[in-house]
């Protein structure tokens, strides 16, 4: 009979050839997708800010007050002879307020980062003000506070809006400043200051804190809560130049300061404090020297916690105190205007040649400068609601369209310590978000990198040991039999899920440990011991060389040290614990070393990671070991090597390549690993690698905080950016792995 | 070693039970004032809850209430936490967004830019922020100050030294020395932002706190460890953990977290437990939704607050949030 070739044999085989192929391009394409993606989501938050022209709209009546339409993101303002204009859609639309189409007004100001305008009529009225999109669709203005002051002179004002909602002001006048606002049932209260030479004022959002500059270059720190009595707290000394523009920063905690030269400062309210010294020495207390008998007020960096007990040296209050703490990129020319975001730590200052520069204040960076289309001074400028639109005045009006989504990341944001608003200093941060706009983001890199690298370096230290053990005692020493069920069921250690594990040790581990802290460590001590012991007690036990060893005795063996430890550890604990550490050696801990042992700590998760590694580790191990060729081994022991030579200088060096890859990979497993560490590490971000201590790895963060950020937010893209991080990482892991494997594996391949 | 098996399980239960709130204040009812819910026919659809875990309990509860009234609505919830509202609000993963704060203006813009207005939050139930310790412990009160130092690494209240052990707030004896263990929520929880806008003076967080996923497991982490100490809704009250009475300044009067203080504003942690929804007219906004809020203003509404271990609102406070569910 003539061969039939099988047509559908052949079919399967050709369709096999494409799709198995086609499966692997397709791994291939899926992983690179990954990547293409993580990149594609991180990028943005490197790329430059940009500015779009939006409206230029020439008005020969100047402006006074500029700002924009709440809800439209179009500026109005407000000419020199008290015209109301909105620019909607590229010319000026009239403006109608009620009570306000006559009166010519003397000053203006934005108030604060409240949304709001305060505008000064010459006949004294004060009327604070909002443009916004009404329910009804419409634009109008809503008078949100009207106050009566004594009829002023042409001048300058700083506004805000108080909680209460009334306005608060400060009026500047040849070189005279007074400060105005509710106060009590007397109404409006208005309080000349004692200066003489002013240049700028700045009254903080809250209305509490007026900031004076003045001729000399020195700022003055006016508390004006109490507007009839008026307090100065602090002079902030001089600088090269006086300083012509001030403000606060949204949050009250940063005073913008820029000046005649164009050098732009900011100061940060710090809490200070006293350091009396009552002794007849000098002492230094973190650097800081506190002369004998005298006292000195200092950044609070806690010096309590420095300060030894019954030393010379007392600690008390020092008050909160203005400190030079940023430096901006220096302008064009003098700065002339500023205004800043009721969104974020973003300011625009004008200058007087026309340019505008727009700055983030926590990275100390420059966003953007708009050139000037005309070389005068720039009059006014104004943020939108959103801090996505910014509008200048020079002889007329100009705004754009900001593309700045990120002010808040930067490469040496997350990489270099930044010193934020209430800190004492630059520090390492990881504080992502919070329930207020006006405290800044924290997205220091570092302690989720320290997190990660911790974690996975206790859980090798935990993992290691054991599975490689394992692993050579398995394929190598144990009897037959053995392997036959040790394999599967550490393999099936593989298949617990991690959050049970992570469950597991969070709840149920971390108490124990907790409690028997002293029995762990007692235990720890003596394993070494009680194993020394063992072995030298086995030695001594003649061998009677007519009877072979009963195969696995070692075993039980070991499970009888173990056991002898743990029953001895058990024991000795509570004793141990009551002769060296006064009955508590938590408590020891923190008295004498100043460690404070957490609950969920590094110990644990070492633990617990330790445990989701080991199955990886021992089966890619023990595979590696059991592949060593059986005539490399016969020859050794034919030559009257024992087992453990035979282990040590054959087979493990023939093994290499396999059991380094077992632990990278354990290595990657680890720093991947998500649930057990979301459970028992306690998620602090903190930069300690202690094992009395927790920590936040790079996937817990991914995994706690995205659903709380914003689709292309800030915090999802640094999110994002940790992960194309941990991608990276462990891809170059697995080929480091890879690497080594292969020149291990040619360098004993031609045994 | 003394574990078992025993306490492995026991554990296991009692985090089960902790789901289970305690009514913290059994003399609690809903005022007269306030009506029962009408029936309103033709209601079906789904209501979607994402956000404070706060509300966790509630929300469930709510949604049964809400399934008795109209069996053909679908609810489902999912609380991890206030900031995860707005996210969901916006791509309209979900349609009712319960907060335990106010929302920031920045996510109002977020949501504002993909719905083209602004979501309307109203107020449904009230809640005293505690301030959580073991129930053993002898701590009397605390003031924003000192939970400042204990908590902020900043310390924005102006306490000029860091509180770390008991003995820092003037327990003697065994407390003295004792280092105390700080239990907090993750960022993404309203609690968490509530406590530090005002707690907190807007400060920081310490690093050493640890961050639980939830009010329960703030709780639970006190009742376990006698050196504890955390914060969290009045709901999750457990017999394990004690809340702690507080006055605002040194010199401010000390007032317990009862509804009456929580009221009256005396007990400086009082916030109100919002959901923010579209009532938009015409566009987007779902009819489910609005009957679905009036639901939680109601009678039976307010009885489940109750029964969740928070405060119900009063009738003037309820007219008021209604009002907003007509505006355009």
């Amino acid at each position: 009979m003539a061969h039939q070739p099988n047509l559908k044999a052949v079919f399967i085989d050709r369709i096999a050839a494409k799709v198995i192929p086609g499966g692997g391009m397709l791994i291939v394409a899926c992983v690179l997708g990954i990547l293409v993606f993580l990149i594609s989501v991180s990028i943005p938050l490197f790329l430059p800010a940009a500015a779009k022209p939006a409206l230029n709209i020439a008005d020969q009546g100047g402006c006074l007050a500029l700002d924009y339409i709440e809800g439209v993101g179009k500026p109005w303002w407000v000419t020199r002879e008290g015209t109301w204009k909105a620019g909607e859609d590229g010319r000026p639309a009239p403006l109608v307020v009620p009570g306000y189409e006559k009166g010519k007004p003397v000053a203006a100001a934005q108030a604060g980062t409240s949304r709001a305008t305060a505008i000064l009529y010459a006949d004294g009225r004060l009327a604070l003000v909002r443009v916004e999109k009404k329910r009804d669709g419409n634009i109008g203005v809503s008078l949100l506070d009207e106050q009566t002051l004594s009829a002023p002179a042409p001048c300058e004002i700083s506004a805000t809006r108080d909680d209460e909602g009334h306005a608060r002001i400060a009026i500047l006048r040849d070189g005279g400043v007074t400060v105005c606002g509710p106060a009590g049932l007397a109404g409006t209260a208005e309080t000349p200051l004692e200066t003489t030479d002013a240049r700028a004022v700045a009254i903080s959002s809250t209305g509490k804190i007026l900031a004076v500059a003045r001729q000399s270059g020195e700022v003055d720190i006016w508390d004006v809560d109490d507007v009839s009595e008026p307090r100065k707290v602090q002079t902030l000394p001089a600088g090269p130049a006086p300083r012509t523009v001030l403000a606060y920063l949204i949050g009250d905690e940063t005073l913008i300061a820029a000046d005649e030269r164009g050098d732009v400062s900011g100061w940060m309210r710090a809490r200070h404090v006293t350091l009396t010294n009552s002794g007849p020495a000098e002492v230094v207390v973190l650097g800081d020297a506190v002369p004998a008998g005298g006292s000195v007020v200092v950044i609070d960096r806690d010096h309590g916690k420095n300060i030894a007990k019954n030393g010379a040296v007392k600690i008390g209050p020092g008050g909160n105190k203005m400190v030079p703490a940023r430096t901006f990129k220096r302008l064009a020319a003098a700065a002339r205007t500023i205004a800043v975001s009721s969104r974020n730590k973003c300011f625009a200052i004008g200058d007087a040649a026309g340019g505008i520069a727009v700055f983030y204040a926590t990275t100390e960076q420059l966003c953007l400068t708009i050139p000037p289309d005309a070389a005068q001074p720039v009059a006014r400028v104004a943020f939108g609601e959103t801090g996505e639109e910014i509008a200048g005045w020079t002889d007329g009006l100009r705004s754009w369209v900001l593309r700045n989504p990120h002010p808040d990341v930067s490469a040496s944001a997350l990489l270099s310590p930044v010193w934020y608003e209430s800190y004492a200093g630059k520090e390492f941060v990881w504080q992502s978000s919070s329930g207020t706009q006006d405290s800044e983001p924290k997205y220091s890199l570092w302690p989720l990198f320290a997190g990660t690298l911790k974690g996975t370096l206790y859980a090798l230290i935990f993992s290691v040991p054991i599975a490689l053990a394992a692993a050579i005692y398995v394929a190598r020493f144990g009897p037959p039999g053995l392997r036959a069920w040790v394999k599967p069921s550490i393999e099936l250690m593989a298949g617990i899920p991690s959050v049970v594990v992570g469950m597991i040790a969070a709840l149920w581990l971390a108490p124990v440990v907790e409690r028997a802290l002293c029995v762990i460590l007692v235990g720890g001590l003596l394993l070494p011991l009680v194993f020394a012991g063992g072995v030298f007690v086995t030695g001594r036990i003649p061998r009677r060389p007519d009877r072979h060893p009963v195969v696995g005795i070692e075993l039980a063996g070991v499970v009888a040290v173990l056991l002898l430890t743990a029953l001895l550890a058990a024991t000795l604990g509570s004793p141990v614990e009551r002769a060296f550490f006064g009955g508590d050696l938590r408590q020891w801990l923190f008295d004498t070393l100043n460690v404070h042992y957490d609950i969920r700590n590094g110990f644990l998760v070492g633990i617990a990671l330790g445990f989701a590694v080991i199955p990886v580790i021992f089966t890619i191990a023990e595979d590696a070991i059991s592949n060593v060729p059986a005539t490399m081994t016969s020859a050794a022991l034919a030559l009257g090597a024992t087992r453990w030579q035979t282990v040590r200088h054959v087979i493990l060096p023939a093994a290499a390549s396999g059991l380094f890859a077992a632990i990278i990979l354990g290595l990657g497993r680890a720093a991947g690993e998500t649930m057990i560490v979301v459970m028992a590490a306690g998620n602090t971000p903190i930069l300690d690698p202690a094992p009395w201590n927790g920590m936040r790895t790079l996937s817990a963060a991914m995994a706690i905080e995205i659903p709380e950020a914003p689709v292309n937010g800030s915090l999802y893209r640094v999110l994002f950016l940790t992960g194309l991080l941990l991608f990276a990482f462990t891809a170059s892991l697995n080929t480091v792995a890879e690497i080594v494997g292969n020149r291990l594996r040619r360098k004993y391949g031609r045994i | 070693m003394n574990f078992n098996g025993r306490f492995w399980l026991a554990s296991l239960i009692g985090s089960a039970a902790l789901t289970v709130a305690v009514v913290a204040d059994t003399a609690l009812t809903v005022d007269p004032g306030i009506k029962e819910y009408a029936k309103v026919d033709g209601i079906k659809g789904n209501i979607n809850i994402i956000g404070s875990d706060s509300c966790a309990n509630l929300d469930t509860l709510w949604g049964e209430g809400f399934k008795k009234v109209y069996p053909e609505v679908n609810v489902t919830v999912e609380a991890k936490g206030s900031a995860t509202a707005p996210p969901a609000l916006a791509s309209r993963t979900a349609n009712v967004g319960p907060m335990s704060r106010a929302m920031k203006p920045e996510e109002m813009d977020t949501v504002a830019s993909k719905w083209g207005y602004k979501p309307t939050g109203v107020n449904v139930a009230i809640d005293a922020l505690a301030v959580f310790v073991h129930k053993d412990n002898p701590l009397q009160n605390l003031t924003f100050e000192l939970i400042d130092a204990i908590f902020s690494k900043t310390r924005k209240g102006g306490h000029h030294i860091d509180i770390s052990k008991w003995g820092d707030l003037g327990l003697a004896g065994e407390w003295e020395n004792k280092p105390i263990s700080i239990y907090g929520r993750n960022s993404a929880s309203g609690t968490y932002g509530f406590f530090k806008e005002h707690a907190l003076y807007k400060g920081d967080f310490k690093n050493t706190v640890k961050e639980q996923p939830g009010t329960a497991a703030v709780v639970q982490g006190v009742a376990e460890d006698l050196y504890g100490i955390g914060y969290g809704g009045i709901g999750y009250l457990t017999p394990g953990v004690r809340a702690i009475p507080l006055a605002k300044t040194f010199q401010a009067k000390i007032f317990k977290p009862t509804y009456e203080n929580a009221l009256s504003g005396k007990y400086p942690l009082a916030r109100f437990l919002m959901v923010y929804v579209d009532v938009a007219s015409g566009k987007g906004a779902d009819p489910v939704v609005g009957e679905f809020v009036r639901f939680l203003l109601s009678k039976e509404g307010q009885e489940i607050v109750i029964k969740d271990g928070y405060m119900p609102m009063t009738p003037g406070m309820v007219t008021k949030e209604l009002e907003k569910l007509n505006a355009k």
